[in-house]
């Protein structure tokens, strides 16, 4: 440890314990509260209160407030990481993907490779079960898209990209399912208003995002439906928006993993950096 | 004399402080940029814990997420539920505001790391100080 | 209503958290100082894994399932592809 590193830590312990005793102090921060904020108790009392002319018809008080709630929000979210999933990749722009460029294909040891062949199959089952259930259990499309991400990095690292390559993997195909997971949430979050106006509706009642039914905006999506004698819960827009997600979330992170994995020559020349 | 949740709330702020305090003089000191952005990351993980911290409450007992839900097997709960439920689980706004903050990491982190790789195509290094040096010198076009 | 036993006033929860943030602050500083950045990348890993328990201590069970994924599987991941691209050693701090 060097005298510089100590007095940094020296300093920044100094100054964190300062900092926090005055916030506490002055009553800036929370400290073993027993109550809920206002917002937060509004949110916990209307999100699955039947009765609530805000409700959004799901137990998962995070979903709700993520897909429906806050909607807009999180549709630029995913704007904004399908943006530096773009960037990346046109950073690495002439790197193509091609049995012939896609390394040696040897891989890891048989050990690695029948483990890897198990789990390969029961991370995508997992990942699409916390998607599926993202609205009535904790989850969603994010986390569940992230978890899927793993099973194609799992397959580069422990097989090989030429594998991947040889199977037909492209750039342009995982784009495709980028694209169209993006294309979906788009197309779900303006469903509102073309739905009340194809049903004759008055132009301009519904808006961005809308879920479920509002006082003044009174068509929105439905939140069950009637299937083999039971009421089967979806919760509107939720279900579809964490399913469009999940394949928005895992063919980016497959894209990225395939094009960082590639052969460091094949990077360099399609990177177009001079050395 | 404080009473000893008060000091052991005192402790979660300052720890989280430090950690914040500790990646950022990395970012700011450390001369790989690999390591930069590894602290980065540090940086945004403590920020978020920060702010989940904020909702978190003493007497909460459950996640805010109503619980025996599923597809086929579902009631919405009358107010008496309700009411219990609201009195147990935690805030759930932080929760939401961190799932967003996350994606962007992830974001952000992805495109950092390829451009980490140009850099190292172009310049031979990841080191800064070699870097600037190779700038001043002139050795590198463009 | 908390159920569980509170000891000196403090619930199993707060205690709990104090020990996980305490050990990502450990993990922070080992991150920090060590040269070897494949070390570096599994100490990274390590808080990752610590933020994830505190935040099942706090209940957001929501930011787990991102954590664990996220933090420990594909951050590591893209780090060590770096790695491999690049170089592995981070050069001795030269005092001016």
């Amino acid at each position: 440890m060097s005298s510089e590193e100590a007095l940094a830590i020296i300093v920044s312990l100094a100054a964190a314990a300062l900092l926090a005793v005055v916030a506490v102090g002055q009553g800036l921060v929370p400290v073993a509260s027993t109550d809920l904020t206002p917002l937060a108790r509004f949110y916990l009392l209307n999100v699955y209160n039947g009765s609530s002319q805000l409700w959004g018809a799901s137990p998962e008080v995070i979903t709700s407030i993520l897909w429906d709630y806050r909607g807009l929000d999180t549709v630029y979210e995913t704007a904004v990481f399908f943006l530096a999933i773009i960037a990346t990749l046109t950073l690495f722009r002439d790197a193509k993907l091609l049995p012939e460029t896609a390394g040696s294909g040897r891989g890891m040891t048989v050990i690695v490779k029948t483990v890897t062949r198990i789990t390969f199959v029961t991370i995508p089952i997992i990942a699409a079960s916390i998607a599926l259930h993202g609205h009535l259990t904790p989850g969603g499309g994010f986390q569940g898209g992230a978890a899927f991400g793993v099973a194609p990095l799992l397959l580069i690292t422990a097989f090989s990209l030429r594998l991947a390559a040889e199977r037909g993997w492209s750039k342009g195909k995982l784009l495709t399912v980028r694209t169209a997971g993006l294309l979906a949430i788009g197309l779900i979050a303006v469903s509102t208003p073309y739905i009340i106006a194809a049903l004759g509706g008055k132009a301009g009642i519904g808006y961005v995002m809308q879920n479920q039914p509002k006082a003044w905006a009174e068509v929105g999506w439905p939140y069950a439906i009637a299937y083999a004698g039971m009421r089967v819960l979806f919760s509107g827009t939720l279900l579809f928006l964490n399913l469009a997600e999940l394949f928005a979330v895992s063919a980016g992170l497959a894209l990225v993993f395939t094009v960082i994995a590639m052969p460091t020559e094949v990077l360099e020349k399609g990177g177009g950096v001079k050395k | 004399m404080m009473e000893a949740a008060t000091l052991l709330w005192i402790y979660f702020y300052s720890v989280l402080l430090v950690t914040v305090f500790l990646s950022l003089y990395g970012v700011y000191r450390r001369p790989n940029v690999l390591k930069k952005i590894i602290m980065l990351s540090i940086f945004g993980d403590a920020a978020n814990v920060l702010a989940v911290l904020m909702g978190f409450r003493k007497n909460a007992a459950s996640p805010p997420v109503y619980p025996g839900q599923t597809y086929t097997e579902w009631s919405a709960p009358n107010s008496t539920q309700l009411q219990q439920f609201a009195s147990a689980a935690v805030d759930p706004v932080p929760q939401v505001l961190v799932v967003t903050a996350i994606v962007i990491g992830l974001a952000v982190l992805i495109f950092l790391s390829a451009a980490a790789i140009l850099l190292y195509r172009h310049y031979g290094t990841l080191d800064v100080r070699l870097i600037r040096q190779k700038i001043i010198e002139g050795g590198v076009e463009e | 209503m908390f159920q569980g036993p509170i000891i000196f006033g403090l619930t199993v929860n707060e205690i709990l958290l104090a020990v996980f943030l305490t050990l990502a602050l450990i993990f922070t500083y080992k991150t920090l100082v060590e040269r070897d950045l494949v070390k570096a990348v599994v100490y990274s890993g390590g808080e990752a894994v610590s933020y994830a328990l505190a935040f099942v201590v706090m209940y957001a069970p929501d930011l787990v399932l991102a954590y664990v994924a996220v933090g420990l599987g594909i951050y590591s991941a893209l780090f060590l592809f770096v790695i491999t691209r690049t170089e592995r050693y981070e050069k001795e701090v030269v005092e001016a």
